[in-house]
């Protein structure tokens, strides 16, 4: 049986060492035993890794930020949606979310699919609401308290022991064990993130994460637990393996139930050594380390592809456990020439 | 032989990191006119800078507040913020639209009164109200909406004196869910102060209670902190009701509703992120019906939103005074237009706009004309080659530019309006030597 | 003053300078300007070139060289010798 054809956009190339998600997608695309995807690959930037990978994409474009205006963006992926018909795109930079989750009726009209969270989904999970997220949806969240000034240093005293973590509303995150050290990275995070600037209790554990998917209905497609064996200075794996933890899937399904989430998700948690979990973060899109599930046993991405088209699946239930990823950096040697077309052209 | 079209020669450092504009249709606003009369009309009749406004925008802008708010909550009244834009002829415009009047201090008072607006549709906000002001808010019979527990012993003080009674409400601060929280205005909510104020005032034989005020902050992106305000003064107002069997007649929910001006540090732009009116509305609304009050108590909803309304209908118009390339090549130009006009440059990355197509757009600096190191109206921009006499219009400067402009080293530019029949008139003049001449004295020395 | 020799110009307006590792992009324009500097061409030579060729005021092109040339020095597209050698 010939394999359907179907033309994908990703974005989030740049697999650098705080890794985008769109070289790990593209990667699980590929192991489709039903499709046969045309990538076409959307670049902001003239150095993502992903553009100079040989046999990744069929074709490269770049696009302007979305901070240029949603409309410039939209406007871009339509003029090479007419050249090369896209039928599912895939966006996996957070900052990018806002602009396609707003323009999603306008891409589908032009034939463009996309199968994002909504609105609501996406606008409630914000770090500085997470208390009352946890409260509405049952989760334990790590008590936090929003600083609008730096007079209110003096509140965490009351409220926390230290450490604590200091967190901006959208990024970063500092740990600091004294007054002292609070005031230095609320001005860091305030600088950049703006108010509030987010103080959250120290929860003593192991980090575990989820990558889940939700059909927008309240079922939960698939999920896949996994622990982080080594983490970079930024924060990111740079080796994990599979959980068996009946526990965590009943969270992720939880709240993809109540939720009705739509889309990719990485649940963040905490396990303390009393073996309760505390939701740290919900990233709203599928984690760079995706392709571990697909390792495991869970081709996420390509069911996503599946829903945005409007087909039905059926949740995948089952896993291996204890399958490892260890990513690995390697250099590839390009010529100019290559740089050249895309900078001076925006596509190769 | 026909010569070719000239452009000018530009070389641009392609940057791992940054996207090269290069290859990318980059569509370029342009802003030729202003309810269709052309920008470079207006310059050569009025001058450069030039500061105009637009009345079919206002009208436009206020209309479109009034249906999303009349169309969702029975009783609805606008007062019109006079610290937003206080020239006579925008006052004037926003009252015949049937909006009362919100002053802060007793010359925006005066202001209001002598814009023909009655006394008793005038809101007197603020923490500075001296004696003066408040008897002369109380002799006008004015809404007088009180900041502190100063402020309420001396208004009990002054209208004794009087023997007049004094209309007033309270202005409640309160956590409503955003940053940084205003508690520096009015009484609190959580820890009690505002319960207190009010059982104070209800004990005083000389003032009335009649309404509950609040205003949570500025530029608020989040409709969900109005519903949180909303319903914190509907328990008020119950809980009035409770002790002293008496139904106030408004609550305020004051203004704050964020303009289309992207924030400085802001990622999208502001256009896109800021709710509608009837995301506030649909707020705002939901929270007072579906709050305890019964529905045929449903306080009277006082809205004082000024930025909201009146930013995007003003333009400020502007020439290239030079190009400049600063020592490390970034391209800047220096306009005629400075900080001193717009204000809000420090907290906008404000819409700078050519009059006609151009080529070429390179990021730079844009500096105003001051002889001052802080005159930078935009600080990185992507913006077209021009040449000096180049026109240029910054657009949504309405609000709060025009009243807290500052005159420096030069005259303040006209401010234009033009009307529904799409005529222009000054509305505020130019100033000149004689402008200074008659407020200044210089000792005679011998 | 000369484009050095580690320079290279492409017909796209890609220009890359092998002894920083920059590259740039050159309109049509900076282009034509870059190659006839780089044929030695002086200024005056350019600016009736130009003259003939383009609408354009010979103020206007004197203005847009000197600071075409400012940018192309700034990023060592062009050697030149020491400023402060005010010859």
């Amino acid at each position: 049986m010939s394999k359907t054809k179907i033309t994908i956009a990703v974005t989030g190339l740049n697999n650098t060492d705080n890794p985008g998600p769109g070289v790990p997608v593209i990667r699980s695309l590929k192991e489709s035993t039903e499709f046969d995807f045309r990538i076409i690959g959307l670049v902001y930037e003239t150095l993502e890794p992903g553009i100079y990978m040989e046999g990744l994409c069929d074709k490269i474009y770049q696009i302007p930020y979305p901070s240029a205006g949603s409309d410039e963006l939209i406007d871009r992926i339509e003029e090479i949606h007419l050249r090369e018909k896209i039928d599912v795109l895939i966006p996996n930079f957070d900052a990018e979310l806002f602009s396609f989750m707003k323009n999603e009726d306008r891409l589908l009209r032009s034939g463009i699919h996309t199968f994002l969270p909504t609105m609501k989904q996406f606008q409630e999970r914000d770090k500085d609401k997470l208390p009352e997220y946890g409260e509405k949806y049952g989760i334990k969240v790590p008590a936090s308290l929003n600083l609008g000034s730096q007079n209110q240093i003096s509140e965490i005293k009351e409220k926390f022991e230290y450490p604590v973590m200091v967190k901006g509303k959208f990024y970063d995150a500092y740990t600091a064990y004294n007054t002292e050290q609070v005031k230095q990275s609320f001005n860091k995070v305030s600088s950049k993130w703006g108010l509030p600037v987010i103080i959250q209790e120290f929860v003593k554990g192991t980090e575990v994460n989820v990558i889940a998917l939700g059909d927008g209905q309240g079922n939960t497609i698939a999920a896949v637990p996994m622990r982080k064996q080594y983490i970079t200075d930024k924060g990111k794996a740079w080796g994990g393996i599979t959980l068996s933890d009946d526990k965590m899937l009943e969270i992720t399904r939880s709240l993809i139930r109540q939720t009705k989430w739509k889309g990719g998700m990485e649940l963040e948690l905490i396990k303390t050594v009393k073996g309760e979990y505390y939701l740290i973060e919900i990233n709203p899109r599928i984690p760079a380390w995706v392709y571990l599930a697909v390792g495991a046993g869970q081709n996420i991405p390509e069911a996503l592809v599946k829903l945005a088209l409007g087909q039905e699946v059926a949740p995948m239930e089952t896993y291996k456990s204890g399958k490892m990823f260890v990513r690995y950096s390697y250099d590839i040697i390009v010529n100019l020439e290559k740089f050249e077309t895309i900078a001076m052209n925006g596509e190769i | 032989m026909e010569k070719l079209k000239y452009d000018k020669p530009s070389i641009s450092k392609i940057n791992a990191g940054m996207p090269s504009k290069f290859g990318l249709p980059v569509k370029q606003k342009i802003i030729s006119e202003i309810d269709g009369i052309k920008v470079s009309t207006l310059m050569e009749e009025y001058g450069s800078p030039l500061f105009v406004i637009s009345e079919k925008t206002i009208r436009e802008t206020h209309a479109e507040a009034k249906r999303a708010f009349e169309t969702r909550y029975p009783k609805v009244q606008f007062a019109w913020s006079y610290k937003t834009n206080y020239l006579d002829a925008v006052c004037s415009i926003y009252h015949e639209e049937g909006s009362w009047a919100e002053v802060v201090s007793g010359f925006e008072f005066e202001k209001a009164l002598s814009n023909g607006v009655h006394g008793s549709q005038i809101l007197f906000n603020g923490p500075d109200k001296s004696k003066a002001d408040l008897r002369m808010a109380i002799e006008h019979n004015a809404c007088i909406h009180i900041d502190h527990f100063d402020e309420l012993y001396l208004l009990i003080e002054t209208s004794r004196e009087m023997k007049m009674k004094a209309r007033v409400a309270i202005r409640v601060n309160m956590d409503a869910g955003i940053y940084p929280i205003w508690d520096r205005f009015g009484f609190n909510y959580e820890n009690g102060d505002a319960w207190n104020a009010i059982n104070r005032i209800m004990l005083a034989e000389s003032l009335e209670l009649i309404g509950l005020h609040t205003h949570i902050g500025t530029y608020i992106m989040v409709q969900s902190a109005y519903a949180i305000a909303a319903s914190k003064l509907a328990n008020l107002y119950m809980a009035i009701h409770r002790k002293f069997d008496y139904w106030l007649k408004y609550i305020d929910l004051g203004g704050g509703f964020a303009s289309k001006n992207t924030l400085k540090g802001a990622y999208m732009p502001g256009n896109e992120t800021c709710p509608s009116f009837d995301d506030y509305a649909e707020a705002i609304s939901n929270a007072l019906i579906s709050s305890e009050i019964p529905h045929e108590n449903l306080p009277i909803l006082f809205l004082e939103t000024g930025r909201a309304l009146i930013d995007d209908a003003g333009y400020l118009l502007t020439t290239v005074i030079a190009n400049k390339r600063l020592n490390n090549g970034r391209r800047s130009m220096v306009i005629d237009a400075g900080v001193n006009l717009l204000f809000t440059s420090f907290w906008y990355n404000l819409g700078v706009y050519p009059t006609r197509e151009l080529e070429h757009a390179e990021e730079s600096t844009i500096y105003g004309p001051l002889c001052m190191n802080i005159d930078v109206i935009r600080d990185a921009i992507v913006f077209p080659q021009v040449k000096t006499g180049e026109q240029l219009v910054i657009e949504r400067v309405g609000a709060y530019n025009i009243t807290q402009s500052m005159q420096f080293i030069t005259y303040r530019p006209n401010v234009i309006l033009i009307d529904n029949d799409g005529k222009t008139q000054i509305i505020r003049k130019k100033e000149s030597l004689e402008t200074f001449k008659n407020s200044e004295i210089n000792p005679k020395r011998n | 003053m000369k484009i050095t020799d580690e320079v290279r110009i492409s017909d796209n307006g890609f220009v890359f300078n092998s002894r920083t590792g920059d590259s740039f992009n050159v309109n049509p324009t900076g282009l034509e300007l870059t190659k006839l500097i780089a044929q030695g061409h002086d200024f005056d030579t350019i600016k009736n070139m130009f003259l003939e060729k383009y609408d354009l005021d010979d103020l206007t092109f004197e203005k847009d060289f000197y600071e075409f040339i400012a940018l192309i020095k700034h990023h060592q597209i062009t050697s030149h010798e020491d400023p402060l050698d005010f010859k």
